[in-house]
């Protein structure tokens, strides 16, 4: 008895401690901030250039050293780009020292997070274009100047979908590349059916026809799929941008306010052709392969949808003839999924002048043509300036020219976060394919989640 | 004071300097485990986006949306079916290796090493080794039902099956805890009340049920807390096992604790997060004062 008194006392002391310490703690944190980010700076920066820039340039006149820090999810070939751009930045700007960080892109949203109560972090940040709202709404990110990125200049030169990083009126990132979707498919596989790989299907009725004819099934066990759907890879992007509009209808409202997928005209017909391929059609089955790439490097599955980031990759590690052709055409109108990693610039540095400019000035050479034009061979994402995707060693590029086809109908889809979105989606196909649940009701379902998502985010605005 | 220190006496004194001592250790008690969970308390009552320097006051709003949440109650329920199929489990099966491991006069220390191999193997490692067997298209296991000519199962694609995979995993790993622990119950159980009772004719079953059993209950009771405890926040098994960590298909095997570091990390929803785990909290101590109640009945002889 003596105990069990003496533990609810301890509970009562521990919630009466709970109610007492919000008072304490608002108070706290935004104090914790500014004492703690000058203490850090300072040190750090006079420590690390003054045994470098001089000595590299010891003709120029002595100006201020500034040191930047840029984050960037880990993608080797993106780290030992941008490790060479550095190098070469730094020799343009002798006064600016740029340290990258990278951090394994599952741990890369914990790590920023991490970071902002201690009151550190980058200057400049590369960000999934799709977590933006979520950045800017927190106040994360300062908008670009005006005076340095001029928004009618961008919309100029840029290609389109990169308009998905303004917010009232303001760009907030830009990018150095952007990507897009295509088929990969196995050449072999095509011949071993009876194919011609010269002559790819040109819309999505041609694509499940194919699709058929390479599925394989042993002992009532399907040990190769036509095409694998996997909709936690890119196939939840073929629904809401590639399909919908196929259909001829538009994913979300104008003022990306209201999630249209069940509204708009064709929203149900999309939806049950992506279903029906693995329960009509009898394509696709959600255990082949650990996933779809997997399943497409194992020769498990004959096509998948994916983005030219994949390029590489498919390049490195597949082991049978491979090809990629552009999305094919919906019933009603040719669209592609549209997406990239976009450069911003960090409140943190904003709130310090020489930080900021030279947080403009690397940003500037991130964006410019020449390093484009480095980047589209090294990595495989297209460049994001008009006039650098005119090149022609890109547009004749077997590989590469698929996916500029389609670059000009190539929209980003607006997330209010991301992964619960893609989850919504996966929930309601799952419960389709594993479940038996009606498809209306399934997608009703997502999108009444979705909804709820973008409600909360609107209003918070 | 020094004048009165000289009037206390010498087992005064011992006790003062005992809680000096106390202090260190309970100074960095309280700074480590106390005041973080105390400040994970206070989070849980504001709108604590981890980007956004505001961090408005919300009170109890935070919970009335985790109690309305679909997901946070099939979260719930999955990890309390997690706590009822394994604890139990994990008791017969430890008990019952134990009791072999005990007969055993040969390659004694082989054999117990053996079964306490998976328990200090990585967690993360054990739990791909187990996802690639469940792998339907070509994972061993599958090919073993093939060759029995049974019918071939989805495993952790089929919302149906893969919590009980994912249980599985989790016992076959932390069953070799329970043998060593049991082993220790069982040896210190005087072999003179096994011989009293066999000369009065008991034997096989009625020794186990009349003095194994109930001597073993300190040991009992020990692992079902700890293994209740350990089982409630079940997390590293079901981010490696479900597909893409999502604690997938249809979060059918999503525990609580996978719901708050989604919540907190992936949608960075700290103050939701950490309401979270303020119910996890009450329910870890319910469930500890319970039990401590009920089953530690102490058997004597």
């Amino acid at each position: 008895m003596k105990r069990i008194t003496l533990l609810t006392l301890f509970v009562l002391t521990l919630l009466v401690a709970a109610c007492a310490a919000p008072t304490a703690a608002p108070t706290q944190a935004p104090a914790a901030n500014p004492t703690q980010a000058p203490a850090a700076n300072p040190t750090q920066a006079p420590a690390a250039n003054p045994t470098q820039a001089p000595a590299a340039n010891p003709t120029q006149a002595p100006a201020e050293k500034v040191e930047i820090e840029y984050w960037q999810y880990f993608y080797e070939s993106k780290k030992n780009l941008v490790d060479e751009l550095i190098t070469e930045f730094e020799k343009q700007n002798p006064n600016i020292t740029v340290v990258q960080t990278t951090f394994p892109y599952e741990q890369y949203n914990d790590k920023v997070a991490a970071s902002v109560p201690a009151g550190r972090g980058p200057d400049v940040i590369n960000l999934y274009y799709g977590w933006l709202p979520r950045y800017i709404n927190s106040g994360y990110l300062a908008p670009l100047p005006e005076a340095d990125f001029p928004a009618a200049e961008i919309e100029k030169d840029f290609v389109p979908m990169v308009q998905i990083a303004k917010v009232d009126g303001k760009y907030y990132a830009l990018p150095t590349a952007v990507r897009n979707l295509a088929v990969f498919y196995n050449k072999d596989l095509y011949t071993a059916a009876g194919l011609d790989p010269a002559n790819p299907p040109k819309t999505f009725e041609e694509l499940a026809a194919a699709a058929q004819k390479m599925t394989k099934v042993e002992n009532g066990k399907m040990t190769v799929a036509g095409w694998r759907i996997d909709l936690s890879n890119q196939d939840h992007n073929l629904f809401r941008e590639i399909l919908i509009r196929g259909y001829g209808g538009t994913p979300q409202s104008e003022d990306h306010k209201k999630i249209l997928w069940n509204t708009t005209p064709g929203g149900y017909d999309a939806w049950q052709f992506l279903v029906d391929l693995t329960t009509k059609y009898k394509v696709s089955e959600p255990t082949i392969g650990q996933d779809g790439p997997t399943a497409w490097l194992a020769q498990q599955a004959a096509m998948m949808v994916s983005g030219s980031f994949y390029l590489g990759t498919a390049k490195s590690k597949a082991t049978f003839n491979y090809g990629v052709f552009p999305m094919p055409a919906g019933p009603k109108a040719t669209a592609n999924f549209g997406s990239f990693w976009t450069h911003g610039i960090t409140t943190k540095a904003a709130q310090d002048p020489a930080k900021l400019a030279a947080s403009v000035k690397f940003l500037k050479f991130l964006t410019s043509a020449e390093v484009m034009k480095k980047w589209t061979p090294a990595i495989g994402e297209l460049p994001a300036r008009v006039e650098v995707l005119q090149d022609p060693t890109f547009t004749s590029d077997p590989l590469l020219a698929p996916f500029l086809k389609t670059l000009p109908v190539s929209y980003a889809t607006f997330f209010v976060d991301e992964a619960a979105d893609r989850t919504a989606l996966m929930n309601a196909y799952d419960s389709v394919i594993l479940k038996g649940a009606d498809p209306k009701q399934a997608l009703d379902e997502a999108v009444a989640t979705v909804q709820k998502l973008f409600d909360e985010y609107w209003a918070s605005k | 004071m020094a004048v009165r220190s000289r009037g206390l006496t010498l087992r005064q004194r011992r006790t003062i300097w005992a809680y000096v001592f106390l202090l260190v250790p309970l100074l960095f008690f309280i700074g480590i485990r106390v005041a973080p969970t105390l400040f994970a308390m206070s989070v849980s009552l504001f709108k604590w986006d981890i980007l956004s320097p505001t961090k408005p006051w919300l009170g109890l709003e935070n919970y009335q949306t985790l109690f309305n949440d679909p997901v946070f109650w099939k979260a719930l329920t999955n990890t309390l079916l997690y706590v009822i199929l394994s604890v139990p489990l994990q008791l017969v099966v430890g008990l019952f290796i134990a009791l072999l491991l005990q007969r055993a006069t040969r390659w004694k220390g082989f054999f117990r090493a053996l079964y306490f191999i998976p328990f200090v193997t990585s967690t993360v490692a054990i739990s791909w080794v187990w996802r690639w067997m469940y792998e339907p298209t070509f994972g061993p296991l599958n090919q073993l039902l093939a060759l029995l000519h049974l019918p071939e199962q989805k495993f952790l694609a089929d919302p149906d099956q893969a919590l009980f995979a994912i249980v599985i995993a989790i016992v076959w790993q932390a069953v070799g805890f329970y043998i060593i622990i049991f082993l220790a119950g069982l040896e210190s159980i005087p072999s003179d009340f096994y011989d009293a009772a066999k000369i009065d004719g008991a034997h096989g079953w009625n020794l186990f049920r009349h003095i194994t059993l109930p001597l073993l209950n300190p040991t009992i009771v020990f692992l079902t807390v700890i293994g209740t405890i350990t089982a409630i926040q079940v997390f590293t098994q079901v981010l490696n096992m479900s597909y893409q960590g999502m604690g997938g298909p249809l979060n059918s095997t999503k525990s609580l604790v996978l719901f708050i570091y989604q919540q907190g990390f992936s949608s960075f929803k700290m103050g939701y997060a950490a309401a979270g785990t303020v119910v996890l909290f009450v329910i870890i101590l319910l469930i500890t004062l319970i039990q401590l109640r009920v089953t530690s009945r102490r058997v004597e002889y």
